[in-house]
């Protein structure tokens, strides 16, 4: 199953103004995620004993806290997939290995063909009052305020960008 | 991305300071060591869960299995179930888990370090506890089969993301 979810915006967001509000969004969910609530601000279930006594568990160095995170894969491939007027399109790339596990911890089926009982771990939305909190900086009657917004937010990933094309690996396969 | 350490440090070192100065901007050592750290972390982890990566942007991969599954049960596989014997086996591994883990030591090696205009991460060069080889020399070879020491299209995402963070938490501190 393609997993995504469409959140409603006023009507009166540009595109880039839509865009910037998605990537607050983005790291809003992830942030949510990463403290063990979900969507709607409830505690994660646990862990099974089994999972924790794994030697991946052991390894990703986790605690009992659920944050839905072993690789950090699955979180930093959340995306916006499409938006529109009054409306943008949150989730992951169809068919990949993403999707499948946000599929199981939203579902909770985790590799099962049904659910598993009291195990679902739906981190992929967004509360009515986190989002009113995000659009606070996007007013309707302020068409300067909400274009400052954006270009700040395309400012942050922008030095964001330039940090990250800072970081070099070492060539492990030396072909001199 | 991938550039060889060894002329990424050439070229830094010869950057005259007032340039590297102005290119650095708002982000100071500290900074770029903390991401490095991350980095690093993140390519531990990953090869640790028994995944590699061919190279930069490309999909995470389960790393190749040991040799001897699923028959003839030997080689490698026999050899870290005796080592696993005398308690020698790193204990975030078993004996059938492909994840570049035997005694830990080669991907302890993973370090990094900042230069005047970049992190760079890397493999020391430093001599294993049997002293025959480095854990450079045996991550070169390792990494003929089992590619490792790259970030995946995800990785690259949560490096990125730290970065945001990182710019974030500078403006909320006024720095």
């Amino acid at each position: 199953m393609w997993m995504k979810t469409k959140i409603k915006i006023p009507k009166h967001l540009k595109p880039e103004e839509r865009e910037a509000l998605a990537l607050e969004i983005l790291e809003q969910i992830v942030d949510r995620t990463t403290k063990g609530l979900d969507k709607d601000g409830n505690k994660f279930p646990g862990y099974s004993s089994a999972y924790k006594k794994s030697l991946n568990f052991k390894i990703g160095g986790k605690s009992s806290k659920v944050d839905l995170t072993l690789s950090g894969d699955m979180l930093a491939d959340m995306r916006l997939l499409n938006h529109k007027n009054g409306e943008l399109v949150i989730g992951f790339e169809r068919g990949s290995e993403s999707n499948a596990k946000a599929e199981g911890n939203i579902l909770g089926t985790y590799g099962q063909s049904s659910p598993i009982r009291g195990k679902q771990r739906d981190f992929l939305g967004i509360q009515e009052k986190e989002l009113t909190k995000l659009l606070a900086d996007y007013p309707i009657d302020d068409p300067a305020a909400r274009k400052e917004k954006a270009q700040e937010i395309a400012s942050i990933y922008g030095k964001a960008e330039n940090i990250s094309a800072r970081i070099f690996l070492e060539d492990v396969l030396d072909e001199d | 991305m991938k550039i060889k350490a060894k002329d990424i440090n050439l070229a830094l070192d010869k950057l005259k300071p007032s340039i590297a100065k102005r290119t650095i901007g708002a982000v100071d050592s500290n900074d770029l060591l903390h991401i490095c750290k991350f980095v690093a972390d993140m390519i531990l982890k990953r090869t640790r869960l028994g995944f590699g990566v061919r190279d930069n942007g490309e999909k995470r991969e389960k790393l190749a299995e040991l040799k001897g599954r699923p028959k003839p049960y030997k080689s490698t596989i026999q050899r870290r179930e005796t080592l696993k014997e005398r308690g020698q086996l790193s204990s975030e591994t078993t004996p059938t888990k492909s994840n570049l883990t035997m005694t830990g030591q080669m991907l302890n090696a993973i370090s990094y370090k900042v230069k005047k205009l970049g992190g760079i991460i890397f493999i020391k060069d430093s001599t294993r506890k049997d002293g025959k080889n480095t854990n450079k020399e045996i991550a070169e070879y390792v990494s003929k089969n089992r590619p490792f020491f790259h970030l995946s299209d995800s990785e690259i995402r949560q490096l990125k993301r730290e970065a945001v963070k990182l710019v974030r938490s500078k403006l909320k501190n006024g720095r």
